[in-house]
């Protein structure tokens, strides 16, 4: 690949040694046109030149998100120009997702391999969505634990036998509906009576035979949240 | 009047069939008379002589009961307290003979008097008393021997009595008894008596007059005592002159005078004692004051006094110890402890003064000695055992009765009158009264309104409301306190929060060396430049580390704990209010009730019982029982959280207990029961913190007991309140002290435990200024009591003896009723006369009842029923008010709708409409009161939790500084070597490890400390910026543009510019803008330059000024409560000197 012009924009000075010693070492084709430590810095070094690829941190001087700002701008400004945003940032996962909507390129936090050529030639070739090992790790497993939580719902259809009828009825009861208003829906075609021995029913169901005593309505429903069987931000009323 | 005769004939048989049978011969008297004698010479051979006395007087009580006396008297000399009651009371059991049964009384009151029973010392002195009117009033009938024998009852009478007021400090009344016995002594007749009359005025404390005066006389007694003792062989008195005498001339002041007036005496003395002077190093006047006790406790073993020998021993000692012969004394005391404490082990009759003395001693001596912890100690049981030989508080309800019984002769006699004059003119009152008041309800209950009860009731319900505004005034005044220690408490932890930052900025130079050492390559070009770079990575950590440090020992002390003394009942009823919880998880939670009072952060304490309990339900299956236990000593409470739960291994409870670092993840038993969570490692770090403190929590620990599936036991222990101040410092008395001397006293405490000895000495000086007798009587003695602890630890013997002295006089006269005795006299004669009058007085009040009621009662109740329950019941409405306050309007309602005269209904219902208004005014400030305090009690909570989480930081913080210091350098190290001399595969591989390793534990620690952080939003509000730094103005802020508003946490705002004057104290001129949605704050600073280099590094955490760190961090926490719209905080130069600006959301009008 052709030689390509970069800025660096990091505030801590060793840390810059450090990433331009990388580009240095990995990426030769990287030419380090400048580097800046704030961003009054970075907008005057852009006056002389638009590189190709900002290397971005997100935290710089007093401004610990500046760089959110400072990608947005420059997104705004120059559609094409390629932004990896390099941060020490580990923990403040919501800044992520910020700088992403920005318009940032990738993330690569600063801890296990850090920088590689790999990830900078792939947003050099217009790939987005890059991102390192342990972003990645973070990423999955999130990812894991939402489906590990729907096939817990699935299971817990199987355990408890749990019908459409039960889980409109659990549903309707976290939405606060009384039996009565349950029963005159078009989709439960039971009596009120027939719902309180339903409920009853699902007591048995969902609880041990210990636990059953003192079981009202509310904590059936949060019990079947518990379980899986119902889906808090999937709460909506039939019709 | 009948009555009184009957009586009195009653007590005259009485009297005549007990009168003294005294005419009977005494075959056995010789026995009887040598066992007498000889008591105070030899004892085995006067218990001999009255054991043939008893066995020979089969067939005569009286000498039988003499020889019992004989043989209990000699008990008594041997300690056998138990086995002289019990031969005492055999004389009870079959004597008839008074001057007998008087002489057991008088040895049974010689026997409680030394065993400390004050109630059965003042029973055997009542029969005492009783027998000897009857003997005196029959004297002339008495026989010489008998005579002999009641002259010696006598003395013995006064002697004992006089002793036993001399030891509870009535000095008076003491001095009074002595009188009395010296009348009934006689030395030809009795000598053994006259001595011990003597013997009794030289031991001290019953002479008056100047010192000088004093000294002379006791002397010339106690001389009189040695020489006819000794002449006479009556060891006991000599050895206890002796004793008296070493006591006297160890004092200086009293030696030199004795030689200087008796001189003639005291060298006959000094040389009758110059074989015994023993110990060539003291001075010639202690060693003849030693040599006296050396010969008196030879004495007392021959005469196998145990109780004597132990006394003159201690003696012995306190010369020792005035001669600053302290080993020696020591060796004295423990020899008389040991003596005493055998005879305690043995007997069931404990003589505790004699013991309590013994410990005094003996905690002087190791003071001096310089052995703190053994002198608290013997202290300790010396003041525990002065509790225990108090009086007998039981007799003070004697008196109330005594009293009881004065009121009611009184009554009798005026009701007796009453009752007469009542019954003939009560006819014709009780007429004119009904008749009066059939006319005064219905005209009352028209001026009901204005009525002086109605006003009283006005008057109340005013008071009501002025009571309800004035709580709500102070629970204002306590609601500001409370938000001002919340906002001190907000601005530590965002302090703190600043230094987790800092913490955290060697996280990703640590992530950069992994990466340059997992990189590095022996064979590549850029070697050198990556292990330099490690190098430099590693000085950089180092930097961070540094400022941590310095930053952490800067502000050490700022935040402090809040020790105070509480009940463990108040926090153990938060803990009880988690049952809910618990019972949901089919787990059972015990929590005991108490009263123990400990000293400690309550805040911390709630945190540590609720981290263990909750941890015990986490780990315990349902069905389980989780308890809290208390076990307490004298010095600490110890909580344990016990459970019955899945258990630890030992290998994990090690590494809980022993190691400051662990991964709470690797402990637990399963995999689904890992993840024991910093509680644990927070639990030691507070109970750490409290052992920094200060010494006085030198108890504080925390240990883990567990069985895996058995169970576990967590404890921790927190110093108890308060084992030192024995006697009165219960709560209650406590809380009756003055608060100011309370305070000054709680200081001498604590400068005591603190080892301020000095400064507590003056504390107790300046509050016993302060203090009044007798109303804060329990308040002097602990001050004094303190100021004795002080004194002794610092060696000034004088200051010493006066305050333990005052201590122990105010003590005894606090417990001490001195008119006991009497008053027991006059409650028994009052007793016996009254019952008939009682039965008089009930016949005559029955009488006039029923002609009451037959008269005039049931006709006219009858008659005026209805009227007078309407209008009682409208005075008992107004009467009871305001306990009423709920009912009050229906009754009023009720009584207006029952009424039927039109003024009366409205009269009432006047009333009705005062009490609503006021009622309704009442409820609107009790609603506010209730509001207010649940206001306020929020806030304390949130200043609870937040001060928990900075403790628990600032405990962090140390742990991090503590444990991952010396990483940097060790890495850096290696780095260096591996530069130097190469490396290889292994090297290379040692680095890693010990940098991953040093990574991992870094995390672990910031991740615990992370966790204290307060996770709970922001108060984000619109805020005009003048206002906040109109706040600031005085402190040289000038602010030109009014009328901006920003959305920011009001209290975060007014931290960072407390920081940006802190940066500049000569002052800031600050000017804002709003562009694009934003305020941007330009905070000029005059006069000081700073380079490029220092601006852009100042707020980097290896270069800035904490000051700006912790802007930096507002920032970053304002940024991250509006939802990261990048805020700023940027240094410039200027031309007059440098800038700070920075950017907040902008909002529209604030609202308040």
């Amino acid at each position: 690949m052709d030689k390509f012009k970069v800025i660096i924009v990091e505030d801590d000075k060793l840390e810059l040694k450090g990433t331009e010693q990388i580009l240095q070492t990995e990426v030769p084709e990287a030419e380090i046109i400048g580097t800046a430590s704030g961003e009054s810095d970075f907008w005057r070094l852009l006056r002389d030149g638009v590189p190709d690829l900002v290397l971005l941190d997100l935290g710089l001087g007093g401004s610990t998100t500046v760089g959110v700002d400072i990608c947005r701008q420059l997104r705004s400004r120059y559609a094409d120009l390629k932004i990896l945003v390099f941060t020490g940032e580990i923990l403040n996962e919501r800044l992520w997702i910020d700088v992403l909507g920005a318009g940032a390129d990738g993330i690569i936090l600063k801890t296990g391999n850090l920088l590689q050529r790999d990830d900078v030639m792939q947003v050099m070739h217009g790939r987005h969505l890059v991102f390192n090992e342990p972003f990645l790790e973070k990423v999955m497993a999130r990812f894991r634990k939402v489906v590990c939580r729907e096939q817990a719902t699935v299971d817990a259809f199987v355990e408890y036998e749990i019908d459409e009828y039960d889980e409109r009825f659990l549903r309707h009861l976290a939405l606060g509906y009384t039996k009565d208003m349950i029963a005159g829906l078009r989709q439960m075609p039971f009596s009120t009576k027939s719902l309180e021995k339903r409920q009853a029913d699902l007591v048995n169901r969902l609880f041990s035979e210990r636990e059953r005593s003192g079981v009202n309505a509310v904590r059936l429903v949060v019990r079947a949240i518990q379980l899986h069987i119902l889906d808090p931000e999937n709460l909506v009323a039939d019709e | 009047m009948r009555a009184k005769v009957i009586y009195l004939g009653i007590i005259a048989l009485f009297i005549a069939c007990s009168s003294v049978d005294v005419n009977k011969v005494q075959p056995e008297s010789d026995n009887n008379d040598v066992a007498y004698r000889l008591r105070y010479s030899d004892i085995s051979a006067s218990l001999q002589a009255a054991k043939n006395a008893y066995s020979c007087s089969e067939k005569n009580p009286d000498g039988r009961a003499e020889a019992l006396n004989n043989m209990a008297y000699v008990a008594y000399q041997q300690m056998c307290y138990g086995q002289s009651l019990h031969l005492l009371q055999k004389i009870y059991g079959f004597s008839r003979n008074q001057l007998e049964l008087l002489c057991a009384d008088v040895l049974t009151m010689k026997v409680m008097q030394r065993i400390g029973h004050g109630k059965s010392f003042f029973d055997a002195r009542l029969r005492a008393e009783k027998r000897l009117s009857r003997l005196l009033s029959e004297e002339n009938n008495l026989t010489a021997r008998q005579k002999h024998r009641l002259d010696y009852a006598l003395t013995e009478y006064h002697i004992v009595a006089s002793t036993y007021y001399y030891y509870l400090g009535q000095d008076s009344a003491a001095r009074r008894e002595i009188a009395e016995a010296s009348k009934y002594i006689n030395l030809n007749a009795d000598t053994t008596q006259w001595l011990y009359y003597q013997y009794m005025l030289g031991s001290g404390g019953l002479v008056e007059g100047t010192p000088e005066e004093v000294t002379l006389t006791e002397f010339n007694h106690l001389f009189r005592v040695y020489t006819l003792a000794k002449a006479n062989g009556f060891t006991y008195f000599e050895a206890n002159a002796l004793q008296s005498l070493s006591a006297m001339i160890a004092d200086s002041m009293r030696a030199e005078q004795l030689k200087q007036q008796r001189t003639e005496a005291y060298i006959y003395l000094y040389s009758e004692h110059l074989r015994w002077q023993k110990d060539s190093t003291l001075s010639p006047r202690h060693q003849f004051a030693a040599a006296l006790s050396h010969h008196s406790v030879s004495l007392f073993q021959q005469y196998r006094d145990l109780f004597q020998t132990a006394c003159a021993l201690r003696t012995l000692g306190e010369v020792y110890f005035s001669s600053e012969h302290y080993d020696e004394a020591l060796r004295c005391f423990d020899k008389a402890l040991h003596l005493a404490s055998g005879h305690n082990r043995r007997s069931p009759y404990s003589v505790k003064p004699w013991l309590a003395g013994i410990h005094e001693n003996l905690s002087l001596t190791y003071s001096a000695l310089g052995n703190k912890p053994l002198a608290d100690s013997h202290r300790n049981t010396y003041l525990d055992l002065l509790d225990d030989s108090r009086q007998n508080l039981e007799l003070g309800s004697r008196k109330a009765l005594l009293k009881q019984e004065a009121r009611s002769e009184h009554l009798r006699f005026v009701l007796l009158l009453v009752l007469v004059v009542l019954v003939a003119i009560l006819a014709y009152v009780y007429y004119r009264q009904l008749a009066n008041r059939s006319r005064s309800f219905e005209r009352q209950v028209c001026e009901i309104a204005s009525s002086e009860v109605s006003m009283m009731a006005q008057q109340r319900l005013d008071n009501l409301l002025q009571e309800s505004e004035e709580r709500l005034e102070s629970l204002n005044e306590e609601y500001e306190v409370t938000l001002q220690d919340l906002q001190n408490q907000q601005e530590i932890h965002i302090l703190q929060r600043t230094k987790l930052s800092v913490v955290y900025a060697i996280i990703p130079y640590l992530d950069r060396v992994i990466a340059e050492v997992k990189r590095l390559d022996a064979e590549d070009t850029h070697v050198v430049d990556r292990l330099s770079y490690i190098q430099e990575l590693c000085s950089g950590m180092m930097t961070v580390n540094d400022r941590l440090t310095s930053w952490i020992q800067m502000q050490q002390g700022s935040l402090s704990l809040h020790v105070k003394r509480f009940s463990l009942n108040d926090v153990l009823h938060v803990i009880a209010m988690q049952q809910y919880a618990f019972a949901q998880q089919q787990l059972t939670l015990e929590i005991p009730e108490t009263d123990l009072i400990v000293r400690a952060d309550k805040a911390l304490t709630l945190f540590m019982v609720n981290t263990l309990v909750d941890n015990a339900r986490k780990f315990t299956p349902s069905g389980g029982l989780v308890s809290v236990r208390l076990d307490s000593t004298d010095a600490y409470v110890e909580v344990s959280v016990c459970d019955t739960g899945i258990g630890l291994s030992q290998e994990d409870v090690q590494a809980l207990c022993d190691s400051k670092v662990y991964d709470p993840n690797s402990i637990g038993v399963t995999d689904a029961g890992k993840g024991f969570g910093f509680g644990i490692m927070n639990c030691k770090g507070i109970i750490g913190s409290y052992r920094k403190l200060s010494s006085l929590f030198n108890v504080c620990d925390f240990g883990v007991e567990s069985e895996q599936g058995i169970g576990s036991r967590f404890w921790f222990r927190l110093p108890r309140v308060l084992p030192v101040l024995f006697f009165i410092l219960s709560h209650l008395a406590l809380q009756a002290m003055p608060q100011r001397c309370y305070e000054l006293y709680d200081s001498a405490f604590a400068a005591n435990v603190d080892g301020r000895y000095a400064d507590a000495y003056l504390l107790c000086e300046n509050a016993l200024q302060q203090t009044e007798a007798p109303v804060d009587t329990p308040l002097l003695v602990s001050l004094y009591n303190e100021q004795a602890i002080a004194a002794q630890t610092l060696g000034d013997w004088e200051a010493y003896r006066r305050s333990n002295a005052e201590c122990v006089r105010l003590h005894r006269l606090y417990s001490t009723d001195g008119t006991l005795a009497s008053d027991c006299q006059r409650l028994e004669k009052m007793n016996s006369n009254s019952r008939v009058l009682y039965a008089l007085m009930v016949l005559l009040l029955i009488a006039s009842l029923a002609l009451f009621y037959r008269v005039v009662l049931r006709h006219r109740l009858r008659h005026h029923a209805s009227l007078d329950v309407l209008y009682q019941r409208l005075l008992s409405v107004l009467q009871t008010f305001p306990e009423n306050t709920t009912s009050i309007e229906d009754e009023l309602q009720e009584v207006a709708c029952s009424l039927e005269h039109p003024q009366q209904k409205k009269s009432v219902q006047e009333l009705l409409q005062i009490f609503s208004e006021g009622l309704e005014r009442v409820k609107e400030a009790e609603t506010a009161i209730r509001e207010t305090e649940e206001t306020e009690q929020r806030w304390r909570f949130e200043h609870d939790r937040l001060y928990v989480m900075n403790q628990i930081l600032d405990n962090s913080l140390s742990t991090i500084k503590h444990e991952t210091m010396y990483f940097p350098s060790r890495i850096k190290q290696m780095a260096d070597d591996m530069q130097q001399k190469g490396f290889d595969a292994v090297t290379q591989r040692n680095l890693l490890d010990l940098v991953t390793y040093y990574r991992h534990i870094y995390m672990l620690l910031y991740e615990q400390a992370q966790r204290q952080t307060d996770q709970s939003p922001l108060c984000i509000q619109n805020i005009a910026l003048d206002e906040v730094i109109a706040e600031e103005s005085k402190n040289g802020v000038t602010y030109s543009n009014a009328g901006l508003c920003v959305r920011a946490d009001k209290t975060l705002l007014r931290l960072f510019f407390k920081q940006l004057i802190a940066i500049a104290p000569s002052g800031v001129s600050i000017d804002a803008e709003c562009r694009a949605g934003m305020v941007y704050v330009i905070c000029s600073v005059e006069g000081e330059h700073l380079s490029s280099e220092q601006l852009s590094g100042l707020f980097s955490p290896q270069t800035g000024r904490i000051e700006c760190l912790v802007m930096r961090q507002i920032i970053h926490e304002l940024d991250a409560a509006c939802s990261h719209p990048g805020l700023r905080l940027v240094a410039d130069d200027t031309k007059t000197g440098y800038s700070i600006s920075f950017s907040l959301l902008a909002s529209g009008k604030p609202k308040h």
